[in-house]
């Protein structure tokens, strides 16, 4: 196992100077210029030279490279072209917002499709079983940009009950968290459900209960524990991705994450705030992984960590 | 539970309603120090936290702010005396010293001020005495006053250096409270403003990227107060909603096709006749902006003291441009067939409007045989293009325009990019002259008569199609009187607006 952590820990390095180096190489080829889009068409060539050379983009790629790479290694990001202060610090202020919401719209998830895709594979071909479907492709066709709002319009317009967006306090988080919860759950119920149909038909199974333990026992400790490897597989994917910014859901809800500072970073050509926050959303989807192997051998006695 | 709990929570919330205005803005304002911004949304909350020599009022004349007296003894001399008793947001009395740090700061190569361009014709600031500051001129510039608009600093932002637009501190009827980024900008009111403490106690500004979430804010309450952050089809909305307030004023934004006349089919007179007289704005107008847009024949609006009454106006007639087309050497060549005359490229951003309008312009052309192709860019990179000049077709608007000096940055050759505005490279001798002639002098009647005669020659020669001019739409909650719509869609009339209780919500 601390062998498998080292050589895991070890594999991140380059994996992540890859995406570092790749982001350096994009940012500079992008089209647009951050001087034209703070100085504006008025500015005169010497004046836009002087913000150059403030910014330090005047100086050759290679050196603006290694300096680059330099910081990174000091743990320094750099500061942001725009406003003016350490990339980190404006991450990390994000980072509170979005882990907030990928947290509730996990537990959302869950709420909705571990019940159901347990019903659904105990009571598979009956009417329960229909319904679940039905639920899981309904949920899936209804895109956030559009459910999102049907809730605002619902819940905030309509009963009055909760704000429509922002970020103040726990009421703001239910509907964002709703409308994500929902997207997520239907993949979620469905391999809860298959995975279920695939484990209790095993002898293991047939073993326990011959044993006379309750069929409750049977299905919570032993058939879901084992069935619970592939939705770990997808949680722990999706939880890159929500931690990395649920782009729409943060723009329809005003939900002040990660994913809506990266697209206002690329529009601003801001560039060492695109590649820290790059850099960060390669860490977060590496290290999702690296928890879910873990959470394998843990879940799994089969599977060694070697 | 949640219903309990989301009541008592609106009642705390309406109690703080009362004493606050909430304004529902799209984007971030990219910087609260004056000298540094130059987006239209930081512009409009800064207005808020400083004050300026001279601004403009709702009508859009020049008026004296912390200025008490503005003379001109000659062209290269203007002397202001400031008011007495103007203090900044932390006590500290505001002086001519802070009047003449703030303009030199921008002045200095260090800071990268895109406003620097503007006090290219400054040379020296004197302040003889601490309410009295003198600006002298290298030549004289009637558009000097229009960079005298700039939000006035303590000359203690030297040392606070990039950490002063954190927590920026001005002698505005606002004091800066806080920025969350994405969520909200919170102002409070000052009772040290000169002009008297605002009525109530906070303005925020809340940052709402989607239309449809400021729309519903407003509809609930969250939000108070929005201004043009909605498109055409929301208003009757609006309309029915008793609640709300509307209020609708000309402003001075300015929609327009530019051309690239380095093109060798755009550089020719016919073809940019021509397609002047294949677009037809009406249907547009009325249709796509519901009104809400004025047609233009100049970028000044009809009521500027510059606008040339009589301008050409291209009205829409298809068959002429068919004939100017065929005159400029480009037969259609399979007649009503679907083979292109030529085709052009006309470049737009990914505002939905903007898009659905490009593709009414299309079929427009597409009727008298020109095929246009259009490319829709993520803003940095339209703009990067836009600037390097690789472009046909592209449409853009001018936000806010009031001196006419904007003709000058716009239409001279010497301010072709990278160094102006002048993005389709026109070049006419005549117009360079005349819009100098208009720069330099002070008399109003000759600055209107260059003026009226350069707009007739680019009303000819068409570097631009002049498109139209929009409404400023301001909608309140009925609780808000006594604001006003600026023509340059400016909110800092909610600074002397009025607030009754929130009482019946």
């Amino acid at each position: 196992m601390r062998k498998f952590l080292f050589r895991r820990i070890l594999l991140l390095i380059p994996v992540l100077w890859g995406v570092t180096t790749l982001v350096f190489i994009v940012t500079q080829v992008l089209p647009g210029d951050p001087v034209d889009l703070m100085l504006g068409e008025t500015a005169r060539p010497a004046q836009r030279e002087q913000l150059r050379k403030t910014l330090g983009l005047d100086r050759p790629i290679g050196v603006q490279y290694a300096d680059y790479m330099g910081g990174l290694l000091r743990g320094d990001l750099g500061n942001s072209l725009h406003q003016k202060r350490a990339v980190s610090a404006i991450i990390f202020e994000r980072t509170y917002a979005s882990a907030e919401l990928t947290l509730a719209s996990m537990a959302v998830a869950l709420l909705i499709s571990l019940p159901l895709g347990i019903a659904a594979a105990r009571r598979q071909g009956t009417l329960l079983d229909l319904g679940a479907g039905f639920l899981a492709v309904a949920g899936a066709s209804m895109p956030v940009f559009w459910l999102g709002p049907l809730l605002i319009i619902v819940f905030s317009i309509g009963l009055g009950w909760l704000p429509v967006s922002g970020r103040e306090g726990a009421f703001s988080l239910i509907l964002p968290a709703v409308t994500l919860g929902a997207a997520l759950s239907p993949i979620l119920m469905r391999m809860a459900r298959s995975s279920l149909l695939e484990v209790l038909p095993q002898d293991y199974i047939s073993t326990a209960r011959s044993k006379g333990i309750s069929e409750r026992r049977v299905l919570w400790l032993h058939a879901l524990k084992n069935a619970c490897l592939p939705l770990i597989t997808i949680l722990s994917l999706q939880l890159g991705a929500l931690l990395s910014g649920a782009i729409i859901t943060e723009t329809v809800f005003a939900w002040p994450g990660v994913g809506r500072l990266v697209i206002q970073a690329i529009a601003s050509r801001d560039y060492p705030l695109v590649q820290g926050c790059v850099l960060f959303i390669a860490a977060i989807y590496v290290s999702a992984n690296f928890l879910a192997d873990i959470a394998y051998a843990w879940l799994d006695p089969r599977v060694r960590l070697t | 539970m949640v219903a309990c709990a989301s009541l008592s929570a609106c009642g705390e919330e309406r109690s703080q309603k009362n004493d606050a205005i909430v304004v529902g803005i799209g984007t971030n304002p990219t910087q609260f120090d004056p000298r540094l911004s130059q987006d239209a949304i930081s512009s409009k909350v800064q207005r808020f936290i400083f004050s300026r020599l001279i601004s403009q009022d709702h009508e859009g004349r020049i008026v004296l702010e912390l200025a008490e007296r503005w003379e001109r003894p000659t062209p290269l001399v203007h002397r202001f005396e400031l008011r007495r008793g103007v203090r900044f947001h932390n006590g500290v009395a505001l002086t001519a010293s802070d009047v003449k740090y703030t303009f030199d700061s921008i002045r200095d190569p260090s800071l990268a001020s895109p406003k620097a361009a503007g006090l290219k014709e400054l040379a020296r600031i004197e302040t003889p005495t601490p309410h009295r500051v003198v600006f002298h001129l290298k030549k004289p510039s009637a558009s000097f006053a229009e960079s005298l608009m700039v939000g006035i600093l303590p000359k203690s932002a030297r040392e606070a250096g990039s950490r002063f637009a954190q927590k920026p501190i001005g002698s505005g009827p606002f004091e800066f409270v806080e920025f969350t980024p994405d969520e909200r900008i919170t102002l409070k009111a000052f009772s040290g403003y000169f002009a008297g403490k605002p009525a109530y106690e906070r303005l925020i500004f809340r940052i709402l990227p989607e239309e449809t979430i400021r729309v519903l804010e407003l509809e609930s309450g969250g939000v108070d107060f929005l201004q043009n952050a909605f498109s055409p089809d929301i208003l009757p909305r609006f309309v029915k909603n008793k609640r709300l307030v509307i209020r609708k004023r000309l402003g001075t934004n300015f929609t327009y096709i530019g051309f690239n006349l380095s093109d060798p089919i755009l550089s020719k007179l016919e073809v940019r006749r021509a397609i002047a007289h294949a677009i037809d704005r009406r249907p547009i107008v009325r249709f796509i902006h519901k009104g809400l847009v004025q047609e233009a024949d100049s970028l000044l609006p009809p009521d500027h003291w510059a606008h040339k009454k009589g301008l050409p106006n291209y009205a829409h007639r298809p068959e002429l441009a068919m004939k100017l087309l065929d005159a400029a050497g480009y037969p259609d060549p399979d007649g009503p067939g679907p083979e292109p005359r030529f085709t052009l490229v006309y470049k737009t951003s990914q505002n939905e409007l903007g898009r659905r309008i490009a593709t009414v312009f299309g079929h427009q052309l597409a009727r008298v045989g020109i095929k246009m192709k259009i490319r829709s860019y993520e803003w940095g990179t339209f703009f990067g293009d836009i600037r390097n000049g690789n472009f046909q077709l592209y449409s853009l608007t001018w936000v806010g325009i009031s001196d006419p000096d904007i003709y000058r940055y716009i239409f001279h050759s010497r301010f072709m990019p990278p160094a102006g505005l002048n993005r389709g490279r026109y070049r006419n001798a005549r117009v360079d002259a005349l819009l100098e002639e208009a720069q330099q002098s002070a008399d109003t009647n000759i600055r209107a008569r260059a003026y009226g005669e350069a707009q007739r020659i680019l009303g000819r020669e068409l570097p631009y199609i002049n498109l139209w001019h929009s409404m400023n739409v301001a909608v309140f909650d009925r609780r808000i009187s006594g604001y006003r719509v600026y023509p340059d869609a400016d909110f800092i009339s909610l600074a002397r607006a009025t607030l009754s209780p929130a009482a019946g919500r």
